[in-house]
C-alpha cells in the first residue's frame, strides 16, 4: 500500500487492520516517516466518534419490543400517519395552548392544590410534545405491564397511542396519549393524589378537566371535550389503583 | 415461551441497542427511532420463519431498519457523489481533547445523510465498505469517498469557527473511484 493509498483509507476505515502494517512499512521505506502517528490519531479520532454514536437507549424499548410477540401483532396499528405533516401543528398547538392556560389560571381563584396540579401537568405537556403526535397503537401487554408498574390495573380496550410513567406534581403519574377523531386526548393518571377536587375549564379553544379518581387523580388535557366523558367512562370501569411494584 | 418466542426474545436483547441507535442517527429524533425500531421488529416478527440463518440476524434486522426509516422518512434513495480525481493530503486528525461527546454529536448531526449513513452503518452496524455500498447501492468507491468526507467534515466542524459552509472549500474531493479502477 503506498502513502496515497493509505491516506485514503485512514480517513475511509480506519480500523482496517491492514492499515498498521502499511504504517509500519512507509515508516521503514521512510515514504512517510509520521504514518504510525497518523494511524494513532486517526484510531483515537474514530473512539471519538463512536462514543458519540452511542446514545443512550431508552430504558423500556427492550419491554416495549417483546411486547410485540406477546401481542397480537395483526391488531396493532402499525402506520405512522402523516407524522411529519401534522407533528409541527400538534407541538405547535400544544405550546400556544399550554402558554394560554398557564397565563389564565395565574389569575384564576381555585383551590392551590388542583391549581397547581394542572399547571403542572401542562408544563409538562411541553417536555413532550411529541406524545401527541403517537399515532402507533402501544402493545396491550406493554400497557397492562406499565400500569401494573404504576400501581394501577386497567381492564379495558382503550387504544392508548402514547404511554410514559413520569413525575409531575412530584409524584408518579401515568402520561397517556389517546388519539380521536377530535385530535389527541392527554391524561396524566396520577394513582397517589390526595383528595383532588373536580375542576373543569375552558380556556380558549382548550378543554382541561381535573377528577379524584379512587384516592387519585385524572387529569384530561386536549383542545376539544367531545372525547372526555368516553375516555372517563372507560377508565373509571376498567382502571384501578393497585400497589406500586418494584420495577427493579 | 415458544421456541419462536425466544427467538425473537434473544432479537431483541441481543440486538436492540444497536438497532435503535442506527435508527437514532438515521433520523436523529428518540420518539421516531423507537418507532421505526418497533415496526422494524414487527416486521422481524412477522417474518421470523423466513430467517434461516440466524447468524444473518443482525445484518438481517438492520437493513429492516434502515428501510423502515427510508420508507416512513426518506421514500428516495441516496444521491451518489460524483469524484474527482485529486490529490489526497494529509488526513491525520488534530482532535483536541476539548472536543467532548456531545460536541462530536452535534456534528454527526449537522452531517449529511449521504456522508451520516455511511458513517452510521460503518461504525455501529460494523460493515464494511463492501457491505454498505450493497445496502446503499452504491459503489464500493463512492461508499469511500463518503465516509472519507464524513470524518473530515466531522473534523472541520470541530474546529472553531467552523461552519459547513467552510467545509466544501477545504474538503478535497478523493480519488477513490479511480484507485479503485486502476486496482
Amino acid at each position: 500500500m503506498n502513502n496515497s493509498l493509505f491516506k485514503d483509507h485512514l480517513g475511509a476505515q480506519p480500523k482496517n487492520a491492514a492499515l498498521a502494517q502499511a504504517a509500519r512499512k512507509l515508516v521503514e521505506s521512510g515514504e512517510n516517516l509520521d504514518a504510525e502517528r497518523q494511524l494513532a490519531s486517526a484510531i483515537s479520532f474514530e473512539s471519538e466518534i463512536e462514543r458519540a454514536l452511542a446514545v443512550s437507549v431508552p430504558d423500556r424499548l427492550s419491554a416495549r419490543l417483546l411486547a410485540i410477540a406477546s401481542s397480537d401483532v395483526t391488531q396493532i396499528q402499525t402506520r405512522v400517519i402523516s407524522r411529519r405533516k401534522n407533528a409541527w401543528l400538534a407541538i405547535a398547538a400544544s405550546v400556544g395552548t399550554c402558554a394560554l392556560l398557564a397565563g389564565t389560571w395565574a389569575w384564576t381563584n381555585r383551590s392551590a392544590l388542583e391549581m397547581q396540579l394542572a399547571a403542572d401537568c401542562v408544563d409538562h405537556l411541553t417536555h413532550e410534545p411529541f406524545a401527541l403526535t403517537r399515532t402507533t397503537r402501544v402493545p396491550p401487554a406493554l400497557v397492562s405491564q406499565l400500569f401494573v408498574k404504576s400501581g394501577l390495573a386497567l381492564d379495558s380496550n382503550l387504544v392508548v397511542n402514547y404511554l410514559q410513567p413520569c413525575i409531575v406534581n412530584g409524584q408518579l403519574a401515568l402520561h397517556i396519549v389517546i388519539q380521536q377523531s377530535s385530535g389527541p386526548v392527554t391524561v396524566m393518571i396520577l394513582p397517589t393524589a390526595k383528595s383532588i377536587a373536580d375542576l373543569e375549564r375552558t380556556v380558549g379553544q382548550a378543554q382541561v378537566r381535573v377528577r379524584g379518581f379512587e384516592g387519585g387523580g385524572l387529569v384530561f388535557l386536549a383542545e376539544s371535550s367531545r372525547d372526555f366523558d368516553a375516555i372517563e367512562e372507560k377508565l373509571r370501569a376498567g382502571l384501578r389503583v393497585q400497589r406500586i411494584q418494584n420495577t427493579g | 415461551m415458544d421456541s419462536r418466542q425466544q427467538a425473537f426474545s434473544a432479537l431483541v436483547h441481543g440486538l436492540q441497542a444497536e438497532l435503535y441507535r442506527l435508527a437514532y442517527w438515521l433520523c436523529k429524533n428518540q420518539a421516531q427511532a423507537q418507532d421505526i425500531l418497533q415496526e422494524a421488529y414487527m416486521r422481524a416478527w412477522k417474518s421470523l420463519d423466513n430467517l434461516r440463518d440466524h447468524s444473518a440476524a443482525r445484518a438481517w434486522l438492520m437493513t429492516i431498519v434502515r428501510r423502515e426509516y427510508l420508507r416512513t422518512f426518506e421514500r428516495k434513495k441516496l444521491d451518489t457523489v460524483e469524484l474527482d480525481d485529486q490529490p489526497i493530503e494529509d488526513t491525520a486528525p488534530s482532535m483536541d481533547q476539548q472536543n467532548d461527546v456531545e460536541q462530536v454529536r452535534a456534528a454527526i448531526a449537522q452531517l449529511d445523510a449521504k456522508y451520516r449513513i455511511p458513517l452510521v452503518l460503518q461504525v455501529i452496524g460494523g460493515l464494511s465498505c463492501s457491505e454498505i455500498a450493497d445496502e446503499l447501492s452504491l459503489s464500493e468507491a463512492a461508499v469511500m469517498t463518503q465516509l472519507f468526507r464524513a470524518r473530515q467534515k466531522i473534523k472541520l466542524l470541530l474546529e472553531p469557527d467552523s461552519s459547513i459552509s467552510d467545509v466544501s472549500n477545504v474538503i478535497r474531493p478523493d480519488a477513490f473511484k479511480n484507485k479503485a479502477a486502476k486496482a
